[in-house]
């Protein structure tokens, strides 16, 4: 499994900010099941 | 009105300049993650505004989708997506309908040949406060072979949104264009 990680960029400045994701953004992640499980 | 046609070293109006139909507003390829974010990207300049991605792709081929979820001030949304999804590849065709889920659909899975993958998504009104309404064209490789998803539907908040995020369990590799209809 991967880090998970945020790259956010802004439209206003162009300034790009990476960072890693904490445990409670983490949990709040959308988990879609994909077509193949559900079709 | 006829279709312009501007000669070199023509000064162009106000006029002209503001029938201009769709407006760059920025492209990016941002460092692959797992979570790729474009703030202040919607505002009340326009109404509409079309995203396209392309190439793009996740590292990994996992069982989950890229998702979209909208963003006010840095934070997501995560409540009430309503969309219905039409997919096709090869013989197979189905539709799936899902009520207040937590993001919409951006990118199938099992799409990691990123050089053939684009997705072309329609957002409207992001920024109003009334529901946002959302149109995704997503084409891909399955593997053996191209496969094609169209995602409609609406996110049932009346909140202002700034911007949207695309969510993977992989990084995700994308450049990212938006660009705003004029609004007459």
């Amino acid at each position: 499994m991967e880090n998970y990680t945020i790259a956010e960029y802004d439209c206003l400045t162009g300034i790009e900010t990476v960072r890693e994701l904490t445990p409670e953004e983490i949990a709040a992640l959308p988990i879609e099941p994909s077509d193949d499980a559900t079709r | 009105m006829p279709v312009p046609i501007f000669t070199t070293g023509e000064v162009l109006t106000a006029a002209n300049m503001n029938q201009i139909g769709l407006w760059h507003i920025t492209t990016v390829s941002p460092t692959p993650a797992t979570t790729i974010a474009i703030n202040n990207c919607f505002s009340s300049s326009f109404n509409s505004y079309r995203i396209i991605a392309t190439p793009i792709g996740v590292a990994a081929s996992i069982s989950t989708d890229t998702s979209l979820q909208l963003r006010a001030g840095g934070v997501a949304n995560v409540t009430q997506y309503y969309q219905t999804t039409i997919f096709a590849e090869a013989a197979t065709l189905f539709s799936n309908s899902e009520n207040n889920t937590a993001s919409f659909r951006f990118l199938a899975t099992a799409s990691s040949t990123t050089v053939y993958n684009f997705v072309t998504a329609e957002i409207h009104s992001p920024f109003l406060a009334t529901p946002t309404r959302y149109e995704n064209v997503h084409s891909g490789w399955g593997g053996t072979n191209t496969r094609q998803r169209r995602t409609t539907g609406f996110h049932d908040h009346a909140i202002s949104y700034d911007g949207f995020q695309l969510t993977a369990p992989s990084n995700i590799t994308a450049t990212i264009s938006v660009y705003g209809y004029n609004k007459g």
